[in-house]
């Protein structure tokens, strides 16, 4: 009984840090996608071996400026939520199956990072 | 908010602090000692008494009485010693000061530490990981709440360690003495329990006084009882009813010719007729004399069954008293030594004295007062095989069976139904 208040305890008063800009979960985006450089998914966003993928994602959603915002913050977050299956880690590097499975649930998202 | 409740939620769980609790008594000194009257449930006595002059009518007369009981009391002081340990009390107040002082240090060094949020994390939500800060003060909050309970119980359970002493008077009765008290008639319907187990009655009494006649009676009474309860007799009144009954089945069973009936019957007819003789004396000698002479023929013609039921059976002197309950007794001092040849003759007999002599396998001598009597000693008895030396003491119960001469010797024979030696 008490553990499990304490574990209540600790999601509820541990777990969460400050709000990210909506700049930096768009550039986050940007950057687990680029690091992953899945085949299926540059043929989607139009990238060639020769891209720079960073620079050109960056460019075509807008999201270069601190001061960017989102139409919708929380259908984004929404459609980004399979890239962070592997963790949330900015570093981690998500898998081309889960890569290709949140650019098939969300074409607007392929839209908005320049894609067809 | 809900850390508040959760903290009132955990404070509340040290309530259930179990405590070892053990009960001891330990007797101190003795206070007084005391005499405590009572009285108790009685009972019930009777008296019989039968007229000489009308043997056919019983009259018993019933007397209540109480159990005045004395008991001695001791009075002691008593201590109930009621002690109350927390086993785990020591480990709980030491971890619950460890948990407690580690959150201290969790909550001042959060204030210290980086309040930046983690920005390796970005989750679903669009938040980073909380800072050095935030965590610090989680680990502050989970400690508290293993800490705090655990010091509540252990400062619970060691606040209520210790005993608590009442004490208290007890009484032990140490002895107590009854007497009969608060004797007086009763009155009230009694009823006759037959020796079949039938009853009859009820018969009323007047002054405490019941009277009855032999007369209507189907069979022999075996005793009195008084609302439910038996109505207990002197030996001298059991003897009466005993009388009674012989003398009753003799007014109801006529006989004619005593070698016309069965030798089972013949025997029962002999008990009855010795048994009324102690109310009718010579009115039934005549007929006790013709029984005994057709008992004593068919036993000399060897015929089965001239003995009581369960004469040879008997397995004690006292069974051997109750069969063949003695009429006189013949001792040092006794006051039948004045009975004759003639009184004693076949009536039971209790005779106390030592051994004399032995003058066959089994006929020895006993002697009392300044008489003696011969023994005779069935052969399968089961005390035969008893040792009685010369000169030991001894007492028997049997039947006299007139005089005999054995050598030069001439004496009252009384045929033994138990013997044994006494101190």
């Amino acid at each position: 009984m008490s553990m499990r208040v304490v574990a209540v305890l600790l999601v509820l008063t541990a777990c969460e840090g400050a709000e990210a800009t909506d700049a930096e979960v768009c550039r986050d985006v940007v950057r687990r996608l680029c690091s992953s450089r899945c085949e299926a998914a540059d043929a989607k966003l139009g990238l060639t071996i020769d891209s720079n993928c960073t620079a050109q994602l960056t460019a075509a959603s807008g999201c270069g400026s601190d001061d960017f915002k989102f139409e919708s913050r929380s259908a984004f977050l929404s459609c980004r939520l399979p890239i962070i299956r592997a963790g949330d880690n900015v570093d981690q590097v998500p898998s081309c199956d889960d890569v290709d499975d949140m650019l098939r649930g969300c074409p607007s998202l392929v839209q908005f990072y320049g894609g067809r | 908010m809900a850390r508040r409740l959760s903290a009132v939620l955990l404070c509340g769980l040290a309530g259930c602090a179990s405590m070892d609790e053990s009960m001891r008594v330990e007797r101190g000194p003795k206070l007084r000692d005391f005499e405590r009257p009572r009285i108790v449930e009685g009972g019930v006595t009777g008296k019989v008494t039968i007229d000489p002059m009308a043997p056919g009518k019983l009259s018993l007369a019933l007397s209540g009485y109480d159990t005045c009981r004395t008991e001695r009391v001791e009075e002691f002081a008593e201590e109930h010693i009621r002690e109350r340990r927390g086993a785990g009390a020591g480990a709980s107040i030491s971890a619950g000061v460890l948990f407690s002082a580690a959150s201290a240090v969790a909550l001042g060094l959060s204030f210290a530490l980086s309040k930046e949020p983690d920005r390796t994390h970005l989750d679903g939500a669009g938040r980073y990981g909380p800072s050095q800060s935030q965590t610090a003060r989680a680990w502050s909050i989970g400690l508290v709440c293993f800490g705090v309970p655990a010091l509540a119980v252990g400062l619970v359970q060691w606040l209520r360690t210790g005993e608590e002493i009442e004490t208290v008077k007890v009484e032990q009765i140490a002895g107590q003495r009854d007497e009969t008290c608060n004797v007086r008639a009763v009155d009230g319907p009694v009823y006759l329990r037959m020796e079949d187990g039938s009853a009859v009655g009820p018969v009323p009494t007047s002054g405490g006084v019941l009277s009855f006649e032999a007369k209507p009676l189907k069979g022999p009474v075996d005793s009195f009882v008084f609302y439910e309860r038996e109505v207990s007799l002197d030996e001298g009144s059991k003897s009466l009813v005993i009388a009674f009954n012989g003398c009753a089945k003799l007014e109801r069973e006529s006989l004619a010719d005593p070698a016309a009936v069965a030798t089972g019957a013949l025997l029962k007819r002999l008990e009855a007729t010795r048994a009324c003789r102690h109310l009718r004396g010579d009115a039934v000698a005549a007929e006790q004399t013709r029984l005994e002479e057709e008992l004593g023929r068919r036993r000399e013609g060897g015929e089965a069954g001239t003995f009581l039921p369960g004469a040879k059976s008997l397995k004690s002197f006292e069974e051997a008293t109750q069969a063949y309950p003695p009429r006189f007794t013949l001792h040092d001092g006794s006051a039948d030594l004045a009975q004759g040849l003639d009184a004693l003759t076949n009536q039971n007999v209790l005779v106390r004295g030592r051994v004399q002599a032995g003058l066959s396998p089994n006929i020895g001598v006993v002697a009392y007062a300044d008489r003696e009597v011969f023994v005779f000693l069935p052969s399968d008895a089961p005390w035969v095989h008893d040792d009685f030396p010369l000169g030991s003491s001894v007492e028997l119960v049997g039947v006299v069976s007139g005089l005999q001469t054995v050598g030069e010797r001439t004496a009252p024979l009384v045929r033994a139904v138990w013997m044994r030696k006494v101190r």
